[in-house]
Formats: structure tokens, sequence, C-alpha cells
């Protein structure tokens, strides 16, 4: 059954980029998207620790970081800039009571 | 940014927000847009406060998100902002007022 | 996905890469100081700062202040100065001495093992840092009268002081020593137990 779509199953899609298919990336590639970004994606804690450094070269890394940048952190600016308006606006706006006639 | 303070068209105002979801009457708008509205709205106006944290990200898509960003500037940012400030403005004006007659 | 908006996250692939180096050179201690740093690298700086003070190497951390010339006043504080020091590391030292001086190895190879750590010291700590007089290194290495074997950086408050760089680079030659002192007493010391019979 195909995945629904949707803001998260987005993000976390390897996509196809420059002619790179998602499933010629490298391990080490999947590897950083999978222990780093799915993690802190899902609503997991991440810490250092969990990465094993013997599991990815400095390209990968440096790979990763550049799929990141250019796809992913354009997605996550969007989710932020909207939410911290939104969290901007109502800081005054009351909490405690019912408006009544207007649900 | 001036908003007419008549009680009628303030509510009014609130109900034509709300009633994206409930009109359809865009039938353009999207099950994840409407998930947004209703996540953002509706956490304010049943008194609980917006929280991202409250947000399901697998609810809506990117695309809808960015609609309904253009959406929330547009329309609900301003008057938002406004009601929050007209509150704030009241809950302290009252918290000062000291009655000490009643009055018939 | 609420970390994914709220940290920075091209900030920690930066870090990573950062440690990834450090492994690469054979730093595994450095890298597993850092296992419990999170995701939120705001806090890394600031962090380092305290670490840098607990690392098991340290052994004196003082604040610097400002002095003027003809005049008991107190001055503000202008920066701060670490001590560290480990057994391995003196170790080093005494060992290579003494096997110079018992001709156990040649002067060029006493100059290059001197000069190895000496490198390794500008190549893992000095080097990563900025170059605008904001940070500090000394190194003695306790041969000299009146001294005593151990480095010392400085924080100097009026330029650049990567605490994160200076905690990798502090632990990768505390380790490094480690590891060349153990090559030291493998390859000529049991040579020197051979002779002796």
């Amino acid at each position: 059954m195909a995945k629904r779509k949707s803001f998260l199953n987005e993000f976390l899609r390897l996509k196809k980029v420059g002619g790179i298919y998602a499933k010629d990336r490298s391990k080490g590639f999947r590897y950083l998207h999978n222990t780093i970004t799915k993690r802190l994606a899902e609503g997991c804690e991440f810490k250092i620790g969990d990465l094993d450094f013997s599991r990815f070269t400095e390209d990968d890394l440096s790979e990763y970081m550049r799929y990141y940048e250019r796809h992913l952190e354009p997605m996550a600016e969007e989710g932020a800039v909207l939410f911290s308006q939104i969290s901007y606006d109502t800081v005054s706006f009351p909490m405690r009571k019912q408006y009544r006639g207007v649900a | 940014m001036e908003l007419e303070l008549k009680k009628d068209s303030f509510l009014d105002d609130v109900r034509n927000i709300r009633s994206v979801r409930r009109s359809k009457e865009q039938p353009e708008r999207s099950e994840g847009f409407l998930y947004l509205h209703e996540a953002i709205t509706g956490s304010l106006f049943d008194g609980k406060g917006f929280h991202v944290e409250d947000i399901d990200f697998s609810e809506f898509t990117y695309e809808d998100l960015e609609e309904y960003k253009d959406f929330y500037n547009s329309h609900l940012s301003e008057r938002i902002r406004a009601a929050g400030l007209l509150f704030s403005a009241v809950e302290e004006a009252a918290a000062m007022f000291v009655p000490k007659n009643s009055f018939h | 996905m609420i970390p994914l908006l709220k940290y920075e996250i091209t900030s920690l692939f930066w870090y990573i890469s950062k440690l990834k180096a450090v492994y690469k050179q054979g730093g595994r201690e450095a890298v597993k100081c850092f296992r419990n740093f999170g995701a939120d690298t705001e806090e890394y700086e600031i962090n380092c700062l305290d670490k840098l003070e607990n690392l098991p190497e340290c052994t004196e951390h003082e604040y610097l202040r400002e002095e003027f010339e003809d005049s008991n006043e107190i001055g503000d504080i202008c920066g701060e100065k670490w001590i560290f020091e480990s057994e391995d590391m003196c170790e080093y030292y005494r060992l290579l001495q003494d096997l110079s001086q018992r001709k156990l190895i040649t002067d060029d190879e006493y100059r290059f093992f001197d000069s190895e750590m000496t490198d390794y010291i500008l190549h893992a700590l000095v080097n990563k840092q900025y170059n605008d007089g904001g940070f500090h290194c000394h190194l003695d290495d306790g041969t000299m009268p009146d001294g005593y074997c151990h480095i010392e950086i400085y924080n100097y408050h009026d330029g650049s002081f990567g605490a994160f760089d200076a905690v990798c680079g502090i632990v990768a030659v505390f380790e490094r020593y480690k590891e060349r002192l153990k090559f030291l007493e493998e390859e000529f010391t049991v040579k020197d137990e051979t002779e002796v019979k």
C-alpha cells in the first residue's frame, strides 16, 4: 500500500536529485539520513553518541549536508516561519475563555 | 492597522474565519489545509492556545503548508494580533477597575 | 518534526563534520567526549567551556584580570587560563630524554619524537582556532630547570575562542601522548631489556 503523501513523508523520502536516484545513495548517506534527520523528524531525541562515526565517510557527510541544505532545510524553514509567526501572534491571545457563538 | 470594534462585525469576522472549514465554499481547500486551519483556530477559540507540539505533520502536505501560510498571512495574522491586543487591554483595564456601587 | 523546526540542523552537521575529522585522525576519546550533546547546538560552546575545566587532565582554571602599571587596582576579567597535564605526557618526555641519554635513540630520533608531538598540538589544537589573539597555547615539556610538564591554554576575551575545538584538541592531544608513549615503551624499552640480557 503506497504511503499517504504528507509533509513528514515528503520530508523523509529521499528524492532523486541531480540525476541521482535515492537507491544510488551510499550506505553512509542513508545512515546519516536515518540516524539524524529521520530520528528528529519523528520526534525522537538525538545525541552525538547515537552516531557510529565508522559508518560514514567525510564525503558521505559533505554530500548529505548539501542535500539537507538544498532540499530539506527550505521545507523545515517554511514550517518554522509559519508556526513561529502564529506563536508570536497568539502570545496575547486569551486562553482561558470559550467564545460563545463562534463554534 | 484599524478594525471596527462593533461587536457584530468582529464576531462575524471570526465566524467567517472559522467557517472555512464548515462551508466548503472553496472546494479547492484540501484536507491538509483544513486540518491546519482547524488545528490552529480550533486551539485558539477553544481556549487552549496554540502549541506547535500539537501539530501532526503527517496530516498535511508541504503544498498545504505553503497554501495555508499565504492564507494565514492574508486573512488571520492581523485579526488574531488585533484580538489579542484588544483582550489584553480589556483585561488590564478590568484589573484596575474597582466598582464602588452597584449599577441598576 | 519539532526539533527540526526548532534547532539549527545545519549547525549540528557542521559540528558532526568537525568530530568526523577528529575521529579520522584517531581521536576516538575526543568524539566520545560529546556523546551526550544533543541537537541544540546553541548550547555547545557554553557547555564546552564547562567541559574544559572538568576534563580529567585539567589541573587548574583561573580568570585573568587586567593589570595596571604602578597601581594596585584590580582590573576587570579579560580572559581565562587552563592548565592541563597527565602522567602519560610527563612520562613521554621523561622517557624520551632517558632513551636519548642512554643512546638508545639517535639525536635525529629524539628530535623527531619531540617535534612529532609539538606538530600534533599545533595541528589538533592551535591551528583549529582563529588567529586573532583570542587563543594562546604554551607547551612545557618539563625538561628545563624550574619547568614542569604541562600545557597551558588561554582565552583572551577580546579575541575569538572556539571552546568546542579546544575540547576536541586537548582530548585528542592527550590521547596521542598515551599512544605514542606506548609506542616508545614497546619499541625501545623491550629492545633495552633484550640488550641488557
